[in-house]
């Protein structure tokens, strides 16, 4: 294991003052990489001052990391305390390695979180966490008498003593541990190379936990295991640096409080006659009766605010974006001021999983295979140094990034015709938002400048290898059959045994998902019960039916919309014969008026195309489109259904996604919209994959 | 104040002797996965609808919160399950007069 963490990074930067914070440079976020196969490492949850988010002097709640220490000790030793963990580590992986945390709560209480009054959850105010591994393809094991560690597996809560014990009320599905909690993640050999991130995933309580701080990333292999595939590697490849970023915000009240129940209209969307710049920050306003006049949101990027991002290479950069943050949708765009326009950028891998379009692959089916992440444009003609392109190049002008969505690209000057170029003098861009709006009931997440981007002349090397795309030999489409993967698996697989009520999905069978927002609460079926009317429209809920193959409902499996209960699994659903992969379709169906964000843990998924769906084209043939994700947009609806009965009766028009699941993982685990104000509100589904009787 | 039991006293004799935080008196010795159990099974008689049944404690880390009042994490399996897995739950149990009781935990889940 190598502590690369204070040394490399000009942390000095991050303690200047406001006007200067803004000329302070990207730095790489701190990094843990394992060593032997192994990254055994202590993460401690806790409070601490947050020296970038000035103007404040904010405490905000932070990941703490250090080599596990051999005494035991809960804490980590001082020498690493001046580094700045707001921004976010990187834990650096590969295939076959072992990931060992011991996680440890010091974290305080919290001071009146939302869902701490909902019934039974009155441990809330306690502060108890866990670890989430996002996107990433490992089991989710539980704790035995022999080893006491958990997989990647949120139905464990640990607490921080200090804060005292759950009332009498309060009722934890799952596991409750005291002080720390140990996990051992094993990365199968298969495992994609690509970006993923950890985070809490607390129920109830993951928002105030993220927007404080809590959040860092996690790298699996290398961008050239999808550059330099079939084994050559050009000169260009294996010189091209690569930058993370991780995207978060916070909001601070008058004062230096953090918001960790964070308000989305805390700002205007749009910036008022008179503001000041959005450079990483927007002032705050009134809203109703609250005012956040005098605070701010601020937006960072590795921790800081409008940092500038030199780039130095004639080749320029692979970037591997995150948005660690809670709620915030992201309109993402690096805007060339001299040229007036969003620059052209290379997507090479989305979600973890690196692209391996098969060629001619169409820019519109391009867009319906990205949801609405994408918006495809041409990317430049022209593949000189790579002697042909395997796969389709994907190019964007924007990107659209819902919370937890990870977006790969190449970045390098280009002309006006699109081409890589040399820069002019002094040639900049602005990485920017431009904001989001989630539906007619949504919220409207700001515009905000995140950084500043200098292209350096260099000695770009002027017709002699750098070619107009990039020769992305990705993983995509062996990854929607996950064999292999699968193999890797096995062992894991087998501990969750079959059970009697978990059932294959019957051939040409889908299973359906609704989301909504909830103004009232079902009652539970057969108590004769009125439905509970709710004080405001703050519940979230998903509901489920399985669809026969003419895609009418199959009696007898309709659960109404209801706000997550870890006691009651949604799903239950066997892998394979030989515990190989079972791949479902299920169709998204939103029927409220805002836009959510559909993730599924322990899977990838791709989203089926129109010829898919009307049979134009086979499965197998879509496959080789090779784009997945872990988490897709579902757009609002249009109209007004306050139910699925509403729904039924064509009171709204909804925008149903279609994915294909090739679900590997046997274990308990959940899916939900990963905006985390709806997760925290309900918006989540327990699912048990079993292995193969 | 916090240590892992052992089943054996010696560890917690030591424990007693050690300078202890303010509303935990020497007099009171840390409840033991045995006493643990005892008052899980008492209490699962007096209402099985709140409690699951069949469970084994199979290690315990408790401190004192007060006087008589104690919170503890506590390991154990379900005997009516075979599949090897250790649970984890954080019980909260009291010393009265009549004996210890648990307040709560080990809930149905």
């Amino acid at each position: 294991m190598t502590f690369r963490t204070v040394a490399t990074f000009a942390w000095t930067l991050a303690w200047l003052p406001s006007s200067a914070a803004s000329a302070a440079l990207l730095a790489e976020p701190p990094v843990f990489e394992s060593k032997n196969h192994v990254l055994d490492i202590m993460i401690v949850a806790k409070a601490a001052e947050v020296p970038t988010l000035t103007p404040f002097q904010s405490v905000g709640w932070i990941y703490e990391i250090c080599a596990r220490p051999k005494n035991n000790a809960l804490s980590c030793p001082p020498s690493v305390k001046s580094v700045n963990w707001y921004g976010g580590s990187r834990l650096k992986l590969t295939q076959g390695d072992t990931l060992k945390i011991r996680l440890v709560n010091k974290l305080p209480p919290i001071f009146g979180p939302k869902h701490a009054n909902d019934p039974g959850f009155g441990y809330l105010v306690l502060n108890p966490t866990n670890l989430h591994t996002h996107g990433m393809l490992v089991d989710a094991h539980y704790p035995t008498l022999t080893n006491k560690t958990y997989g990647d597996n949120v139905f464990v809560l640990t607490l921080n003593p200090a804060n005292g014990k759950p009332d009498s009320k309060s009722h934890i599905h799952g596991d409750v541990r005291l002080n720390f909690t140990d996990y051992e993640i094993k990365i199968p050999k298969n495992h994609p190379s690509g970006l993923f991130w950890f985070h809490p995933h607390a129920h109830g309580i993951a928002l105030n936990q993220i927007s404080a701080g809590m959040a860092g990333i996690i790298t699996i292999g290398d961008v050239r295991d999808y550059l330099c595939r079939g084994g050559s590697c050009p000169r260009f490849v294996q010189d091209i640096p690569t930058r993370h970023l991780i995207l978060k915000d916070t909001q601070i009240l008058p004062g230096r409080t953090i918001l960790d129940q964070q308000e989305p209209q805390f700002c205007h969307h749009d910036p008022d006659v008179g503001d000041p710049p959005r450079q990483g920050w927007c002032p705050g306003q009134l809203v109703g009766d609250f005012t956040y006049l005098n605070g701010r949101w601020i937006f960072t990027v590795n921790g800081l605010q409008y940092p500038t991002v030199p780039i130095n290479s004639p080749l320029g950069e692979i970037w591997r974006i995150t948005n660690a943050s809670a709620s915030v949708s992201y309109d993402l765009q690096l805007f060339n001021p001299a040229q007036k326009r969003n620059m052209i950028v290379q997507i090479v891998a989305i979600d973890g999983v690196s692209i391996s379009a098969q060629p001619a692959t169409s820019n519109q089916q391009f867009k319906e295979i990205g949801a609405t992440k994408l918006d495809p444009v041409p990317c430049p003609p022209g593949t000189a140094g790579h002697g042909g392109l395997v796969g389709q190049p994907l190019c964007v002008r924007r990107l659209i990034m819902m919370p937890s969505s990870r977006v790969e690209f190449w970045v390098t000057y280009r002309d006006v015709h699109d081409n890589p170029a040399p820069p002019p003098s002094g040639a900049t861009a602005i990485l920017r938002t431009t904001g989001f709006e989630t539906g007619p009931v949504g919220d409207a997440w700001p515009s905000i400048d995140l950084a500043r981007v200098e292209f350096h002349a260099g000695a770009f090397a002027r017709g002699g290898g750098v070619p107009a795309a990039l020769n992305v030999e990705g993983q995509g489409r062996e990854l929607a059959n996950p064999v292999k993967l699968a193999s890797d698996l096995a062992q894991t697989n087998k501990a969750f045994r079959p059970e009697a009520d978990c059932k294959p999905l019957r051939p040409g069978h889908k299973r359906r998902i609704f989301f909504n927002i909830l103004l009232t609460l079902p009652p539970k079926p057969g108590s004769g019960k009125p439905p509970i009317e709710t004080i405001e429209p703050s519940a979230f809920g998903m509901g489920y039916e399985e669809l026969d193959e003419k895609g009418n409902p199959v009696p007898g499996t309709f659960q109404d919309i209801v706000p997550f209960d870890a006691g009651t699994p949604t799903v239950c659903l066997t892998l394979a014969p030989g515990n190989k992969p079972v791949k479902e379709q299920w169709e998204l169906i939103n029927i409220s008026g805002e836009d959510h964000n559909f993730h599924m843990h322990q899977s990838k998924f791709r989203l089926v195309a129109k010829d898919e769906l009307d049979g134009t084209i086979t499965p197998l043939e879509a496959a080789k489109r090779g784009l997945l994700h872990d988490n897709v947009p579902v757009r609002h609806a249009d109209g007004t259904c306050d139910n699925v009965a509403d729904f039924r009766k064509g009171k709204c028009v909804v925008h149903p996604v279609h994915v294909e699941i090739p679900f590997t993982i046997a274990g308990d685990y959940v899916y939900h919209c990963h905006i985390l104000e709806h997760e925290d509100g309900g918006m989540m589904a327990r699912i048990r994959v079993r292995a193969a009787p | 104040m916090r240590a892992r039991l052992l089943d054996g006293a010696a560890l917690t004799a030591l424990l007693l002797c050690l300078p202890l935080v303010a509303g935990c008196s020497v007099s009171e010795a840390l409840p033991s996965i045995a006493v643990i159990q005892a008052a899980y099974d008492d209490a699962k008689l007096e209402e099985p609808e709140r409690h699951d049944d069949q469970l084994h404690i199979e290690d315990a880390d408790c401190r004192a919160l007060e006087a008589g009042k104690f919170t503890c994490q506590v390991g154990f399996t379900d005997k009516r399950s075979s599949n090897g897995r250790l649970y984890f739950d954080v019980i909260g149990i009291d010393k009265l007069e009549r004996g210890w009781r648990l307040m709560s935990g080990l809930c149905r889940r």
